[in-house]
This record gives C-alpha cells, structure tokens and sequence, in this order.
C-alpha cells in the first residue's frame, strides 16, 4: 500500500524540515511542504479558514456600523477650557478662557474611510456568495437563506466539501486578505492566551498561543497548530523528559 | 505582542543587562530603534532565542517531537 504525500495547496511548509534539493539549510527555516490533512489544506490553513468563516458575520457586522456612520453620528467641537495664570487670579476668582474652535462636523474626511468599508464588506459578501454558488451547483444542494451569517453557517457546515475545491489555496489566501483588511478598517482584539515556557514541537520557541474561543494551540512564529488533546501530550513528554534528567 | 526588557530577559532566560547588550550587538531589534524605554516584538524574541538554542536542546527536543507525531489521533483522547 502506497501513501500519497498531497501538499498544503497553500504552500505551507514544515519548520526546520528540508527538502533534499535545499542547498541552503543554514538560512533556510524549512522548505519540506506541509502535508494536506483536509482536502487540499493543511490543520493550520484548515483551522484558518474555520475561524475566518466563524468571524465573517460578525467582521461584516462592524464594517457596516462603521460605514453606517454618515449622518447618525454628530461631532462636537472640541472644547478646552484653561485657567489663566496671573496676578489676577491670585484670589478665588475662578478666571477661565474658553479656547473654542468650531469644529465643522463634516463627513468629507471620513467618506474614503466609509466607501473602503463599503468595499470590504461587498467583498466578504461577495466571496461567501461565490462559495455558497459553487456548493450549491457542484453538489446539488439547497440554497441557505441569504445574509453573510447565514452563509457563513452553511459554509462551516459542508467544510469539508469546500476544502476540495481545486482552487482553494489561492481562494483561501484572497479571503484571508479582504478580511485582514476589513479588519484593518473595522478593529476588533482576539484575546489570546500565551503558552508561556512549552516549546514548539516543530520551531522549538516558546511562542505557542491560544486563540479566545480556539481550543487549538497555535504557534505565532511557525503557524503549526496542533489539537489541546495533542498539546497535553506534548507536555506530559515534556514534563517527564525534565523529570529524567533532573533525576 | 509587544515585551518589556523584563518580559524579554524572562523569555530568554537571561539578565535585562544581557538583553540591553544583545540589542548593542544587533542579536535583538527593538521595535523603535534608539526609543527608551525598550519595547520588543514576541517575534524578534522568537528569533533571538531560535538563535540561542543549542545543538543538544535541539536534538532532544527533535527525538521527544518524533515521540509526539508517532502517536495517531484517535489515541490522544484516551
């Protein structure tokens, strides 16, 4: 029996790991590719396209309260008020001058600002549409209701459908850019935890992380994700390899 | 991931003195260059100690990673 070797449509590659044509392996950080676990993408692009389907709602959601502002919100002028230091207010009088500049509540400086959150937006719904579409078409299915939380729901859904596409490298690397962007435009902070001290199975640096809401663990310099059951082991090993050698 | 000199001398298990002198002889790039008080990406810490570990570390940690890939899925929730 032969085991076929399918890499990351992604072109993700393993840490440390070379091929036998690298003729660099001092500079190189590792260029053997990552083998696709799900479909065409690996655990980490995999686990990357889930949580990007998870927040596309909600990111469409910001975006449009961000570009809703138009005319709902009114800017106030700033106002400072300072206390004049004199000899005339060497008393209780309380001597204030009011620097007040009337600031025209105009919307004109934030319209690009508005527009490119417009665009992101379309974007997301657009690229959800289209994967929706091709579901649907390839797969005889049943159209899900419209909206971007609802087609997010029913891409989380047929995941695994979707990670065959022939074309979902190069998909997956265009949706994660629109929604780097609109998160760009419309902010919003993951809480994430530090894995202080554990080395990375596949870098050895100690940068692994969790994500809020991920029970995966991630490293930030290698991108390998590995499951929280696998991360247990990893430090059992760990804990009795230094257990070893203190002994 | 923004570090202090503290929080990166911990991550490397050196003195703050240390990291201040890693920073002289260019091992570590602070993120505003000549700006004080020192502030460090968690990633320029990364390559730092990549950089630092030892050819016996590195073994080790290699022969305990093999240990971990061996071990197949369906036996990690046990």
């Amino acid at each position: 029996m032969t085991t076929e070797h399918r890499p990351c449509a992604r072109g993700c590659t393993v840490a440390r790991k070379h091929l036998a044509a690298c003729e660099d392996q001092e500079t190189c950080r590792g260029c053997q590719p990552r083998t696709a676990e799900y479909g065409d993408l690996c655990f980490g692009c995999y686990k990357r396209l889930l949580n990007l389907l998870d927040v596309a709602a909600g990111q469409v959601t910001l975006l449009d309260v961000m570009s809703g502002l138009k005319g709902e919100v009114e800017l106030t002028s700033m106002t400072t008020a300072k206390i004049r230091t004199s000899w005339r207010t060497d008393s209780d009088q309380d001597f204030r001058t009011l620097y007040a500049k009337a600031a025209v509540a105009a919307h004109g400086s934030s319209e690009p600002l508005r527009l490119a959150c417009i665009d992101a937006q379309r974007q997301i719904e657009d690229r959800l549409n289209l994967w929706v579409m091709n579901l649907v078409n390839d797969y005889d299915m049943s159209d899900p209701e419209g909206g971007p939380l609802a087609m997010a729901a029913f891409l989380v859904r047929h995941v695994e459908r979707l990670v065959w596409r022939p074309s979902i490298g190069d998909e997956l690397e265009e949706f994660a850019s629109i929604m780097t962007q609109a998160h760009t435009l419309a902010p919003w902070r993951e809480v994430v935890a530090r894995l202080r001290g554990i080395p990375c199975p596949e870098c050895h640096t100690t940068t692994l992380v969790m994500f809020g809401g991920d029970s995966d663990v991630t490293c930030l310099r290698c991108k390998a994700t590995m499951s929280h059951e696998r991360y247990g082991v990893w430090t059992r090993i760990l804990a009795d390899e230094h257990r070893e050698a203190t002994a | 991931m923004i570090l202090t000199t503290q929080e990166a001398a911990d991550e490397l298990r050196v003195t703050p003195f240390a990291i201040r002198k890693m920073v002289e002889r260019g091992e570590l790039v602070p993120i505003a260059k000549g700006a004080r008080p020192l502030r460090f990406a968690l990633l320029a810490v990364a390559e730092a100690q990549y950089r630092r570990i030892s050819a016996t570390e590195t073994a080790t940690l290699d022969t305990l990673a093999d240990r971990l890939t061996c071990i197949p899925d369906e036996d990690l929730s046990r």
